[in-house]
């Protein structure tokens, strides 16, 4: 296999306490299906379950879902673990019901990309992969 | 893209106290998954590295409850052996259509995610067949670098993949669940032959007993038609309902304890092996590609005019393409 055509893994979970997995398990198939290895972590894990699980697959970045409006702080959580371990290099981007006002909070604690609800696939893959391009 | 030149100092850090070790870890299985030239680098480099004390394959049929039983593998194995360290390398298909995957193996090992005395890595098989590769051996090494005692392959049991495990695996078990098929279809689907212990899982399920002693007679059926005195007992373990799990789990010890003579050796052999293969493979693609790159029309041409024989053609045929591989 050569260097150019190895796939990129991605980690797709949710973290906080709500149980929709929709928009996750959505995500995961497209990002399967545009040759990405997706590894889910399924939903209500915390943020030390999501960072352990990306280090130990070596992802590239994280993809994590949210309905609780418990955004910031776990945000914030999964950003300091990730720098306590080295592995603040793995890209982090976020999806769900964010409020626009949270936006800017987001990016400024690193969050490279957040996807609201209604985004088009396309536009979801084309994000992704320039995010990813090195 | 890491290369091999950054091998020892991730080596290093993988074994020290450093937060960052996991890190490196992981780093180092990622080098092993995506090229096998950087896997052999690694491979050296660990040659005197610890090794697993016991590696076990874990195969059957889709759904059967691989990963929730090594879930509860896990659960009972840290229970029983507070200080030790276990591994789980778990196996699932890439897509043939565009190369993703869906490693969803570690969903049902969530659990212990954060417990570090726990390392979980999903493999995707990458149009290998088997799924099992040169990598998954280098994965294997990381995981006895990083001072796991016990690490669990899981591959799912479907086309090659239960042969591969064997080859890798100290022992195999093979997990089977009522609802999964007849015993007939089991014994023609070779998964027998590769059990050195059965599983059948989903005892809390109604037809689990029945399922059971089947199994149980299509296994004394084959020992005898075998010869073999020996009688492979199956085990009923939930894993939902953890019931069993902690015999298993002393049977692998016993299993591993009679065994363990043998498998150092054993390990050596089967590594020789499957570098050959691996070997094997690799001059297989650079012939076929050197056979791409080179123009063999006009020799056709030569032998349908008569100009040629085959035999020449392909004596020189062989010689040029001898020529362009390095
Ligand atoms: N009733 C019952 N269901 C179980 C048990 N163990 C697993 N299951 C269920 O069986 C299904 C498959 O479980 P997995 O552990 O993902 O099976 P697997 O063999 O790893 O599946 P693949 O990796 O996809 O081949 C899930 O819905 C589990 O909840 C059990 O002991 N009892
Ligand atoms: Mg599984």
């Amino acid at each position: 296999m050569s260097e150019e055509n190895i796939p990129k893994r991605i980690l797709i979970g949710k973290v906080g306490l709500d149980g929709h997995h929709r928009g996750a398990k959505y995500v995961t198939n497209i990002l399967r299906a545009a040759g990405y290895e997706v590894i889910y972590t399924g939903i209500r894990k915390s943020p030390e379950q999501i960072v352990a699980s990306a280090i130990q697959e070596d992802v590239a970045m994280i993809g994590l879902s949210f309905l609780s409006g418990a955004h910031l702080p776990l945000f914030h959580q999964v950003v300091d673990l990730l720098k306590a371990q080295d592995a603040d290099d793995i890209i982090l981007v976020g999806g769900g019901v964010i409020p626009p006002d949270d936006l800017a909070a987001l990016k400024a604690m690193g969050v490279a990309e957040v996807f609201t609800p209604g985004v088009a696939d396309q536009n979801i893959i084309e994000k992704v992969a320039a995010l990813l391009k090195d | 893209m890491i290369s091999h030149q950054d091998i020892p100092a991730l080596i290093q850090d993988a074994c020290s106290e450093h937060p960052s070790w996991s890190r490196a870890a992981g780093r180092l299985m990622s080098i092993a998954e995506n090229s096998s030239t950087e896997t052999a680098h690694l491979l050296a480099a660990l040659t005197n590295a610890a090794e697993p004390r016991i590696v076990l394959g874990i195969t059957g049929a889709p759904g059967s409850g691989k990963s929730s039983l090594t879930n509860s593998l896990i659960t009972a194995f840290r229970q029983q052996y507070p200080e030790r360290r276990i591994g789980v390398i778990a196996i699932d298909p890439s897509s043939p259509f565009s190369g993703g995957a869906l490693l969803g193996d570690r969903v049902r090992m969530m659990n212990h995610a954060d417990d570090p005395l726990v390392f979980i890595r999903s493999s995707a098989t990458r149009g290998n067949m088997g799924g099992i590769t040169l990598g998954t051996l280098g994965v294997l090494r990381v995981m006895g670098l990083i001072g796991c005692d016990l690490v669990i392959i899981e591959t799912v049991g479907v086309g090659q993949s239960e042969f591969e495990v064997i080859e890798i695996a100290d022992m195999t078990a093979v997990v089977l669940a009522p609802g999964q098929g007849d015993t007939i279809q089991f014994l023609k689907a070779g998964l027998m032959e590769v059990g050195d212990l059965f599983i059948i899982n989903k005892a809390d399920s109604p037809d689990a007993e029945r399922y059971c002693t089947e199994v149980a007679n299509a296994l004394r059926y084959l020992a005898s038609a075998k010869g073999s005195l020996e009688i492979v007992q199956p085990f009923l373990v939930s894993a939902r309902l953890n019931t069993g799990i902690l015999q298993l789990l002393e049977h692998i010890e016993i299993f591993s304890q009679r065994e363990q003579a043998n498998w150092l050796c054993k390990r050596r052999a089967k590594m020789h092996a499957r570098i050959k293969r691996v070997i094997f493979e690799e001059a297989r693609k650079q012939i076929e590609a050197a056979f791409e790159a080179i123009a063999y029309t006009d020799p056709i041409d030569h032998i349908i005019t008569g100009q040629s024989t085959v035999a020449t053609v392909i004596d020189r045929l062989v010689k040029q393409l001898a020529s362009q591989i390095r």
